[in-house]
């Protein structure tokens, strides 16, 4: 039976994944001692009743006619099987210790778990919380810490490029400043009126941290985030060292992750501030809020960590932030990320921004906690190697351009980096920007309608 | 040495704060609900019938006359309201069995996930379904009989074996699950509870 697709997102040779297969066993015990979630995916594993609620819920799976080999269970059962054959119970009932994992199964496994966006949208339907997005997670770290398997736009042009230069597009001190100046100048241009961006400024209340793409691909959206807290006239500032709050970490290694983020805490601590606010950047979101207590004793970060939706949100309903939704008048949906929606619990505040905003406000279906994700997850939005792009444009974001043309929007609202990088190639990729649909971030719009 | 009582995996909410929708979940099946709903009435109802036969079955081993005479009912009406929720009970599970069943032989994307295990499971079940219908329904069984043999099991002294072969048959066959339990999916009873509002909520 067919393990794998045609499409190749890994730079790795079969004689890799041979030497992996021999010491997959090893690595697969080690493993389930050490992972913290490694009780919790045995448990999932287990308990799975292959019911198949989940299944024709996948938009992956659905995307692609429901080809067998993106049923998100046909791939846990791909990892079930081998983690079944090389546990210490059952290499003991056997009477040997070796593993049965050929190099084609750690090829399948390492291709399969890139073909999964994490958006953990199978979970939703399952009773007993099954966690596809999990199992496949963590299979990542696993092959990118003990065998070094992972792609090359996460690993070396992402996490490791992050670590030496400070922001993974690589943008030095003095590139940053003037990039800043262009957008002040910009905007005085635009709009007629002056924003200021104070940068490392210390003991402000707020630090915000933006994705570091957002600088040279949305820049709408950082002016619009300044123009919003110089309305009212909030204590904040940017900072100029590490100051790119994406942490790719999250989408394949937990080494990465806990260096990178130490790194992001280390700078609000440094300033002093009250409040890190983390820019429209789904994954940083999710990460600074779940994890960052794992790395303080007892659970307790100094400062409180929030979202820009959220900040905007406390300000709109203070009364503090006046906006007309008559200067956005074209009809305008919104797609819930699935890290700040699913996994971080923000359905409410983008809507109340962008009802405050926009005219005509609509929603997809479906929507909040079951949308659909755009396809760009799990950094799915910076790969494009091999033939991984035809990948994302014709599968993975199939569902998502289905349900934006099914509103008749004429603008598709997101508040995430890498919906915004994926949406704005599907619009071109499916011919909707040539009938005049365009990707926007929410405080573009929330700048837009702002009351001089 | 102190002895230290850890919940695995630990919880961050407080006592009853999940509770209420995991409790929720596990009599509902909500998070199916929403999206199959084909599937879900095959599992609620076989679920649901399932609970109510395993209730029924404490009557095999021991009787309750001083609860039926506080609530009023003669030993007559207890045998009527066992046959008329049991009997229903008993053929609603066997048809929500066999659909599941048929839905994971027939359809595609169920059948290409599923092992033998997954099938077999099933089968032992509906087996064990139909000799307990048949017992209900085809044979006048004594139930006097068969709790005697199980109150001498409970007080280690041996009584015979009821003969009834069907009832024999449905005997051996729940002995066959009550093995096999520990080590199939079965255990999903045990584990959504450790799985449930913990990997998902946060």
């Amino acid at each position: 039976m067919k393990k794998i697709d045609a499409y190749r997102c890994l730079p790795v040779e079969d004689r890799k994944y041979e030497d992996s297969a021999k010491r997959f066993g090893d690595a697969i015990r080690s493993f389930d001692e050490s992972d913290i979630f490694a009780r919790i995916i045995r448990t999932s594993l287990e308990i799975c009743t292959k019911c198949g609620a989940c299944v024709n819920e996948c938009p992956i799976y659905l995307a692609s006619g429901k080809e067998i080999i993106y049923n998100p269970v046909f791939r846990t059962n791909l990892i079930r099987r081998v983690i079944k054959n090389s546990s210490h119970q059952n290499a003991r009932l056997r009477f040997r210790r070796g593993s049965s994992v050929s190099g084609e199964d750690v090829k399948a496994i390492a291709e399969n778990v890139y073909r999964c966006t994490l958006c953990r949208r199978c979970a939703e339907f399952c009773t007993f919380k099954v966690d596809n997005a999990l199992i496949n997670r963590q299979m990542r770290v696993l092959l990118a810490e003990k065998f070094g398997i992972a792609p090359r736009e996460l690993a070396e042009d992402g996490a490791q490029k992050q670590l030496t230069t400070g922001t993974a597009t690589g943008m030095t001190k003095e590139a940053f400043l003037g990039i800043l100046r262009f957008m002040e100048d910009d905007v005085r241009e635009r709009k007629g009126k002056t924003i200021r961006f104070p940068v490392d400024r210390k003991g402000a209340d707020m630090l915000v941290m933006h994705n570091a793409g957002d600088y040279l691909s949305f820049m709408g959206d950082v002016t619009g985030i300044a123009e919003v807290l110089d309305a009212v006239g909030a204590d904040w500032t940017l900072n100029s060292g590490f100051n790119d709050v994406v942490n790719y970490g999250l989408f394949f290694s937990d080494d990465y992750l806990r260096k990178i983020m130490k790194r992001h805490l280390e700078v609000a601590e440094n300033l002093g501030v009250k409040t890190l606010v983390v820019g429209e950047c789904g994954h940083a979101y999710k990460t600074l809020k779940i994890f960052a207590r794992l790395l303080y004793p007892k659970g307790r970060v100094p400062f409180e960590i929030k979202s820009i939706l959220q900040v905007t949100d406390e300000y709109l309903r203070r009364g503090e932030l006046h906006l007309n939704p008559e200067k956005n008048p074209e009809p305008v949906t919104f797609h819930d990320s699935c890290n700040l929606a699913r996994m971080g619990g923000l359905y409410e505040e983008p809507r109340r921004i962008l009802r405050a905003s926009c005219k005509d406000f609509r929603e997809m279906q479906p929507n909040r906690e079951l949308n659909y994700c755009c396809g760009g997850g799990a950094g799915f939005a910076l790969m494009t190697g091999r033939s991984f792009l035809d990948f994302r444009m014709k599968i993975a974001g199939k569902m998502k351009i289905d349900q934006v043309k099914a509103t008749e929007a004429r603008k598709v609202v997101s508040a995430c980096s890498n919906c915004k990088a994926q949406l704005r190639e599907l619009l071109q990729y499916y011919g909707l920007d040539r009938q005049g649909v365009t990707h926007s971030g929410v405080h573009e719009l929330v700048a837009n309608a702002l009351v001089d | 040495m102190a002895i230290h009582w850890i919940l695995y995996p630990s919880s961050q909410t407080q006592i009853g704060g999940n509770s209420g929708r995991t409790l929720f979940e596990i009599l509902s099946f909500r998070s199916i609900f929403q999206g199959e709903k084909k599937l879900w009435t095959a599992a609620w109802l076989f679920h649901l019938t399932l609970a109510i036969i395993l209730l029924g079955h404490v009557r095999v081993f021991t009787d309750f006359p001083q609860l039926w005479l506080m609530l009023g009912l003669t030993e007559k009406n207890v045998d009527w309201l066992a046959l008329v929720v049991g009997g229903s009970a008993g053929i609603i599970s066997l048809v929500m069995l066999s659909v599941l069943l048929a839905r994971r032989l027939t359809i595609p994307e169920v059948k290409s996930i599923s092992d033998i295990a997954d099938f077999l499971l099933p089968a032992l079940l509906l087996a064990i379904v139909i000799t307990g219908d048949s017992m209900r329904f085809l044979t006048a069984l004594q139930l006097e009989e068969i709790r005697r043999y199980f109150a001498g099991l409970a007080t280690f002294s041996y009584n015979v074996v009821p003969q009834n072969p069907i009832f024999l048959t449905h005997f051996f066959l729940v002995q066959l699950l009550m093995i096999y339990m520990p080590f199939s999916k079965i255990m999903h009873f045990v584990g959504l509870l450790l799985n449930l509002r913990t990997v998902h909520g946060w």
